[in-house]
């Protein structure tokens, strides 16, 4: 766990997570704030910027939209060679061959890259909260529907990591493993919708953040369940593929 | 302490190893020799448990591989080009190491410190390893198989990256951990440090070992006589021909203008050898008796088996 942490931040995982996940709660609110200034400028004049909700509760809005589209990217890019760059340039064959079980570095690896992204996502959402009250007024009475979508987006990334550790440890090609979660993470939710599975997968997450609800609705605890399901299906195929596959390169 | 029955190993449809067998005794230093792609470091891999075998059984320590994975403290592989942590420090990484092993932050410290000396690492234990050239990986990476302190060591090309005086601190440092107990099972191509260190030498061909024997026993039973002279002027083709006719000898070579006679019977070689290069009419700036190296035999061997 000390070493994925090190690595996290001396490789500057850590560092492109937070600006990645952190940088539009304070962005979001404040394009929003100057939109109507913007629209005038470019000669719309104010009747477009009277139709755009101008209120904290957009604020936030407006970040988890972005947290969902660019967060994933970000989350996969940064996180695309953590197993298989430890077969590639043979880091772990050392501790492996000191009697290290490869189901306790794969556990460690998800624990770090799920905490990290999980507390991001729940602090963005907290900053756009309070930024968002402090340029727009106060629209909640209480902290807890913005900590709930922050946590249920953080659960979903956590989601998000275990899919890509999953990735990368049967692609060896970081570019690979990135290029299959991603089109997993954005072409699944039309094809589910399409479908109408979308309850049966992770992303009932984030329609149920996005409502601002200060009341957990009855899907939550379903959706919640589900995408540890899900988690428990990409772990469970991680490790049986890290024990058999071939660890020297 | 390693003893390996009818291994097979293959990569699809390519057999690498194919009935491998070999025993490395107890403080053994054994020496794994054989050509590029003739399986060495497969078999170290399955050795390591990094790779699976398809048949056949491998003890060590007298754990059967079938029985589960090695206790901790029995082995420490060295691959030939170990893979780090770039960012981490070289003191760092051995901590990392020895915290593996369940020490306290204290005892990694001091012993990493101890490891960084033995292998003259100290210098640079607080500089980042991705700034390590490869003999300084290679030197940590001993370091870090030493944290551990295992009873068999892999060490797959462990000199390969070193310089001369690196390669013979290594040598020193193999020799003394077998002093102290270790068994060693080394391979690598550099046949010349091999053979000063090594108990025994398994000659690895075509995915099976072809010969198992000490280096005396090598020497003894390959050793032809040859002599290497160097002469003041060309030798005329004629000169040649008359020395190749005479029935103790073997085989004649030429490298870099000096000629190897190779001779059928070491007696007739102080004799008749001296007596027909002195009636060459050239004059003769050396006469020297070859000694055979690890590497003639093995050249020859496998020439013989091939």
């Amino acid at each position: 766990m000390k070493k994925e942490w090190l690595e996290a931040l001396r490789s500057y995982r850590l560092l492109v997570l937070a600006i990645g996940l952190l940088s539009f709660a304070l962005l979001n609110p404040l394009i929003l704030k100057l939109m109507p200034a913007i629209l005038e400028s470019q000669g719309m004049g104010t009747d477009l910027a009277n139709l755009m909700d101008m209120s904290q509760r957009e604020a936030i809005r407006s970040y988890l939209d972005s947290l969902y589209q660019i967060g994933s990217l970000v989350a996969v890019l940064s996180l695309m060679g953590v197993i298989s760059g430890e077969f590639n340039k043979g880091t772990w064959v050392l501790p492996l061959t000191f009697g290290v079980n490869v189901k306790d570095i794969y556990w460690a690896k998800l624990s770090i890259s799920g905490g990290i992204l999980f507390f991001f996502s729940l602090t963005g959402s907290l900053i756009a909260h309070l930024y968002g009250a402090a340029l727009f007024g106060k629209d909640f009475a209480s902290l807890y529907p913005t900590l709930k979508a922050g946590g249920l987006y953080g659960l979903y990334f956590s989601f998000v990591a275990s899919l890509v550790l999953m990735a990368s440890s049967f692609l060896k090609k970081p570019s690979a493993a990135a290029f299959a979660s991603l089109a997993f993470l954005f072409l699944l939710p039309p094809l589910a919708g399409w479908l109408d599975i979308t309850k049966w997968l992770p992303f009932v997450l984030l329609s149920e953040a996005g409502t601002l609800s200060p009341l957990p609705s009855k899907t939550v605890l379903q959706g919640i369940l589900i995408t540890f399901g899900w988690m428990a299906v990409f772990s469970f195929a991680t490790l049986g593929r890290l024990e058999t596959m071939e660890k020297a390169r | 302490m390693i003893r390996i029955d009818n291994l097979c190993k293959s990569y699809g449809s390519q057999p690498v190893l194919k009935n491998l067998s070999l025993h490395v005794r107890k403080g053994e230093i054994y020496g794994f020799i054989g050509k590029n792609g003739a399986g060495k470091s497969t078999t170290m891999n399955l050795l390591a448990e990094l790779t699976r075998f398809d048949s056949g059984s491998c003890t060590i320590g007298g754990h059967a591989k079938k029985e589960g994975p090695l206790p901790k403290g029995t082995l420490g592989y060295l691959p030939e080009d170990p893979g780090f942590y770039g960012y981490m420090t070289g003191m760092e990484y051995l901590v990392f190491i020895e915290s593996l092993h369940g020490k306290s932050r204290k005892e990694c410290r001091l012993h990493a410190l101890e490891l960084m000396d033995l292998v003259k690492m100290r210098e640079a234990c607080g500089r980042k390893i991705e700034g390590y050239s490869r003999g300084m990986r290679q030197r940590l990476g001993l370091a870090a198989i030493l944290a551990g302190d295992p009873l068999i060591l892999l060490l797959d090309e462990p000199s390969s990256a070193l310089d001369p005086e690196g390669r013979r601190e290594l040598s020193h440092i193999i020799k003394s951990l077998s002093q102290h107990g270790k068994t060693i099972f080394i391979s690598t191509h550099i046949l010349d440090d091999i053979e000063k260190i090594c108990d025994r030498i398994g000659l690895l061909h075509d995915g099976s070992i072809f010969m198992e024997k000490s280096v005396g026993e090598l020497n003894r039973e390959f050793l032809m006589p040859s002599f290497e002279a160097v002469f003041e002027s060309v030798l005329p083709p004629q000169a040649l021909k008359n020395l190749e006719k005479f029935p103790w000898m073997d085989k004649m070579e030429e490298r870099d203008g000096r000629f190897i006679f190779h001779l059928k019977n070491e007696e007739s070689a102080r004799t008749g050898l001296v007596k027909a290069l002195a009636d060459i009419d050239i004059p003769i700036q050396s006469l020297n008796r070859r000694k055979h190296s690890l590497e003639d035999i093995f050249i020859r061997t496998v020439n013989i088996h091939e």
